[in-house]
């Protein structure tokens, strides 16, 4: 054996790795070899500092503090992830119910009209021919293809056929599905604005559900004029930047495009919007249009409306909600809903019993905020009405009431909140003016105006920092503005 | 303790915190080694080695092979390593006027500063066969079998840290004659 050969076994002796063979020939070489033998008391020596080390450090005792910190961060994790499932939990909730759906299909609708919202702002005989054209039309029927994704709870994807009749109202079939962490849960669904009965019925074919709820009058007239004046809508866009797309060809029809992505456009509901129609050259008609907007912080939403069958012969039975035998009432059944001024000062009651504070924004991004701030107040703080609130909760598991049903029961509640994106875009969809200013009025504010619109020239609605609400005229309301914090 | 990682791991996955402890106290001396390595001090490794465990077992749901729980672990604790080392930048930038003042106490080393320093230094592979044979508790055989590869890999593996060791080792010593 020579040095080299001898010196890699070294180690693997130390380790009592070598075969009796090898120890021996190892022993040999060192009685003759004094460098080897150097090289052995070096690597001992080495090996002696390493397990020395590491005995020392196996004596410092990371463990109980490490055990006794995670038990801490444990449940205070627990606490805030049982907030947060609690905020998100209702906010699927809202996704889920009827109301929430009828909102979304209020917007497909609206995206639909979005042609409608070009004829105005310009000098343009097409476009007039195009808005002439179709206020003669007495019903027609499309098809939506709409996909919602939400960083927070999954995508939608919804597929719709969409009836609307001047004389009867709307009838949306939506089927589809929504996935989230790899679960698909189909959604089916078929809700009738019928605006003569004042209700709206929602058809839960996925779930046997169904739910009736009715409107208040001001709420019917806002939707009224909403959906079903043609001329309403138009005015509606007045001043809405376009700009023409050129000819293209759809389905074999030659076609003309329009497009915005004004951000003032469609209330200004939405952070971003991009809106594209496609009008027959011959018929004047739109025969496609897409619209693509960023809702909220994470959510983004496309729809696609095509296939409009214009003075479509729609029966009258197809406005007469049937429900299945053996479906059972939701939630919603029976509620009133009110997109007005009394909903709203409700809504904004709500807001301050639970936070003491009104909310800084009122749009839907603003809204999304707002639950969630509600669902952590509902669960962590002391106002009365969240002690009230728990109190409830806490009825209901006593007298064997699901979790489920628990938060259910806050569902009403939540719902109220939705008046106060609603009405306000409602109100500036009629162009009168609304002024939110949730960011500096408080509740303590008698003086100050905390929302304001327009009812006609020289007229104004103000709603008080302290709920109460007065018609005041234009000068009036310039004072009242003038006084407000910076 | 004769569980495998993967064991334990899927045990506090289920909802059972304290079979954390097992993987604290099986990695705990060479988490601190490792960390002593690059932090210098023993009483700032045992704080890194701290937060890197706690770290660990809450993001243990991102874990995506359980029983490479190691690696894992290391590589968290070279992160909070990492941070710690820009804290202490900043709070040294701050300190530096005022040191000219006041007398700064001699920050305790741990247990053997130059050989854990020159362990960090390693390059991986040879890092990991020290770590696991003298402060993972593992036999040669174990270490073989951990990171599936021959008993005759590991052995040369382990001869080369040896002698890397000696050379870094021997270096310092000579940095000091010299300095």
């Amino acid at each position: 054996m020579n040095c080299a050969e001898c010196k890699e076994l070294l180690v693997a002796g130390l380790e009592g790795l070598l075969d009796d063979t090898q120890k021996q020939a190892v022993k040999e070489h060192l009685k003759t070899c004094e460098a080897c033998r150097a090289e052995l008391k070096g690597l001992q020596t080495l090996r002696e500092r390493l397990v020395g080390n590491g005995k020392a450090l196996a004596q410092s005792s990371v463990e109980d503090d490490v055990m006794n910190r995670i038990i801490r961060e444990q449940s205070a994790r627990l606490k805030s992830a049982a907030q947060a499932g609690m905020g998100l939990r209702i906010r699927r909730l809202i996704m889920r119910n009827p109301m929430a759906k009828i909102a979304a299909a209020a917007i497909v609708i609206v995206a639909c009209a979005i042609g409608m919202m070009f004829w105005t702002g310009t000098e343009s005989i097409a476009l007039a021919q195009v808005l002439a054209r179709v206020e003669q039309i007495q019903a027609y029927v499309y098809k939506t293809k709409m996909t919602t994704e939400d960083s927070m709870t999954g995508t939608t994807k919804i597929e719709s056929t969409v009836f609307v009749s001047n004389d009867y109202g709307m009838r949306i079939d939506q089927i589809g599905t929504h996935s989230q962490d790899g679960r698909e849960t189909p959604i089916q669904l078929r809700t009738y604005v019928l605006p003569q009965k004042k209700i709206v019925v929602t058809i839960n074919l996925a779930d046997k559900q169904y739910g009736r709820m009715t409107f208040d009058d001001a709420t019917l007239e806002n939707a009224q004029t909403k959906n079903r004046d043609p001329r309403e809508i138009v005015k509606m866009m007045l001043g809405h930047q376009y700009r023409e797309l050129g000819p293209s060809v759809i389905d074999g029809r030659k076609v003309q495009g329009f497009e915005t992505t004004d951000p003032g456009f469609m209330s200004g509901a939405f952070k971003s919007i991009r809106g594209t129609l496609w009008v027959d050259v011959e018929t004047w008609l739109p025969v496609r249009s897409e619209t693509e907007m960023e809702v909220g912080e994470g959510i983004r939403a496309s729809a696609v409306d095509y296939d409009y069958q214009w003075d479509a012969p729609i029966d009258a039975s197809t406005f007469e909600p049937e429900i299945p035998a053996g479906f059972t009432a939701d939630r919603m059944d029976g509620m009133q809903m009110s997109f007005s001024e009394r909903g709203f000062i409700e809504a904004l009651r709500v807001v301050v019993e639970f936070t003491g504070h009104y909310p800084k924004a009122v749009d839907s991004d603003g809204l999304r905020q707002l639950s969630m701030e509600i669902a952590e107040a509902m669960t962590t703080s002391d106002r009365p009405a969240a002690q009230q609130w728990r109190e409830e909760i806490k009825q209901l598991k006593d007298a064997g009431g699901s979790k489920e049903a628990a938060i259910q029961a806050g569902q009403e509640r939540m719902m109220k909140l939705m008046a106060l994106n609603m009405f306000t875009m409602i109100l500036s969809q009629q162009q009168k003016d609304p002024v939110y200013r949730g960011d500096v009025v408080t509740p303590n504010d008698i003086e100050l105006p905390l929302m304001r619109w327009k009812l006609s020239d020289n007229q104004y609605r103000v709603i008080f920092g302290d709920l109460h609400a007065e018609t005041v005229d234009a000068d009036a309301l310039a004072k009242l503005e003038a006084a407000l914090p910076k | 303790m004769t569980e495998t990682d993967k064991y334990y791991v899927e045990r506090c996955l289920d909802g059972h915190p304290d079979d954390f402890r097992h993987l604290v106290r099986r990695y705990q001396p060479l988490l601190l080694a490792h960390l002593a390595g690059k932090l210098g001090r023993r009483d700032r490794a045992e704080e890194a080695a701290q937060e890197a465990l706690v770290r660990a077992y809450f993001k243990m749901d991102k874990l995506k092979k359980p029983g490479s729980f190691l690696a894992w672990l290391l590589g968290i604790a070279d992160n909070v390593a990492k941070e710690q080392q820009r804290a202490e930048q900043i709070r040294r930038k701050r300190e530096s006027v005022r040191a000219f003042c006041e007398e700064t106490p001699q920050p305790e080393l741990s247990q053997d500063y130059a050989l854990e320093a020159a362990i960090a230094a390693l390059p991986e592979a040879y890092r990991t066969v020290i770590l696991l044979r003298y402060y993972g508790g593992l036999s040669c055989s174990g270490i073989a079998e951990k990171l599936d590869t021959p008993l005759g890999t590991v052995t040369k593996t382990l001869s080369r840290a040896y002698a890397l060791l000696r050379d870094s080792l021997h270096g310092q010593t000579v940095n000091e004659v010299q300095a």
